[in-house]
């Protein structure tokens, strides 16, 4: 696919609002003291909106940048492996959701967190070529639902509230806000 | 600006929202129903770097000192007492005493696990 000037730019803003999101997530103390790798996501909230904003194409160069980057970031290549498949697979069932256009941010982005969230899972158990990690996956798919809903919320309401121009509900869809805004003009 | 899109723009709710919630829910209480269905342990298996290293009684009291970290058997329950790991998460995770549970200390690469008798346990030791 041929990425135009334009395209190109709107990813680079997007993949700087990710990692400045995944940096400063990365200084939050831990939520639950016994799973310090659960984080809120906060980087997701604009990985869903670009999905929207920007398309599948972008978003996935987006979630592959932003895998590799946030790893030298965080210094922990190794991490790599555990992102990078969880990532893409999450991002993927996030697009099939949205595209079916039943179903709304929170849920979506519920979905996409515990999706991704056992995607790790799967992963230690081959890395660590053992079973035992699957007995954290009920925790681990619950609490990356509850954060789902959290960060689909925030998503929700910044792509309401995003001007015509960036391209958030107003421009793109004909919404009742969307109605009242051309009326307006 | 076709119908169908309209309905993640609206609400942040949707009545199609309920399916993806059930789909995980069950899908959470299967997990739970498999982790929780299991009883008492006989055995404490300890792996290292996904090697086999030791197996002690659960029954007898003991403590095993490795390289970073010190498991301690007391009164048929199992927990880690010393890690020099940064994290120190198998410090804080409660003590197993249940077949099919376990503690590991990711850094390390060591596992604790506990192996019963049951077919639930031939199930989830099967991949060790």
């Amino acid at each position: 696919m041929k990425l135009s000037t334009q395209k190109i730019s709107k990813i680079s803003a997007l993949l700087t609002l990710v990692l400045i999101l995944g940096i400063i997530e990365n200084y939050f103390p831990p939520i639950i003291p016994l799973f310090p790798t659960l984080k809120l996501g906060l980087s997701n909230v604009i990985i869903t909106c670009s999905i929207v904003i920007a398309g599948l194409f972008p978003t996935f160069i987006i979630v592959i940048l932003k895998c590799f980057v946030l790893s030298l970031f965080t210094g922990n290549l190794s991490s790599l492996m555990y992102s990078l498949p969880a990532g893409i697979l999450s991002l993927l069932i996030s697009f099939l959701l949205l595209k079916t256009g039943l179903f709304s941010f929170p849920a979506v982005s519920a979905a996409s967190a515990g999706i991704h969230n056992s995607v790790q899972i799967f992963v230690a158990c081959v890395v660590m070529q053992s079973a035992v990690p699957l007995l954290y996956l009920p925790y681990l798919i619950s609490l990356g639902m509850l954060t789902g809903v959290f960060t689909g919320f925030i998503c929700f309401y910044l792509l309401k509230k995003l001007p015509d121009k960036f391209g958030g509900f107003k421009s793109r869809f004909n919404t009742e806000e969307g109605k009242a805004m051309k009326g307006k003009k | 600006m076709t119908k169908k899109e309209k309905n993640f723009c609206k609400k942040p709710f949707s009545v199609w929202d309920i399916v993806i919630y059930i789909v995980f829910t069950v899908f959470v209480i299967i997990s739970v129903i498999f982790v929780f269905i299991g009883e008492k342990g006989n055995t404490v298996e300890i792996y290292l770097d996904g090697k086999h290293l030791y197996s002690f009684e659960l029954s007898t009291d003991r403590v095993i000192e490795l390289e970073h970290n010190t498991v301690v058997i007391e009164n048929g329950e199992v927990y880690i007492s010393y890690a020099d790991c940064p994290n120190k998460i198998c410090l804080n995770s409660p003590p197993v005493s249940k077949a099919g549970r376990s503690i590991s200390c990711l850094p390390n690469k060591l596992i604790v696990y506990i192996s019963g008798d049951s077919d639930y346990d031939a199930v989830i030791g099967g991949g060790l």
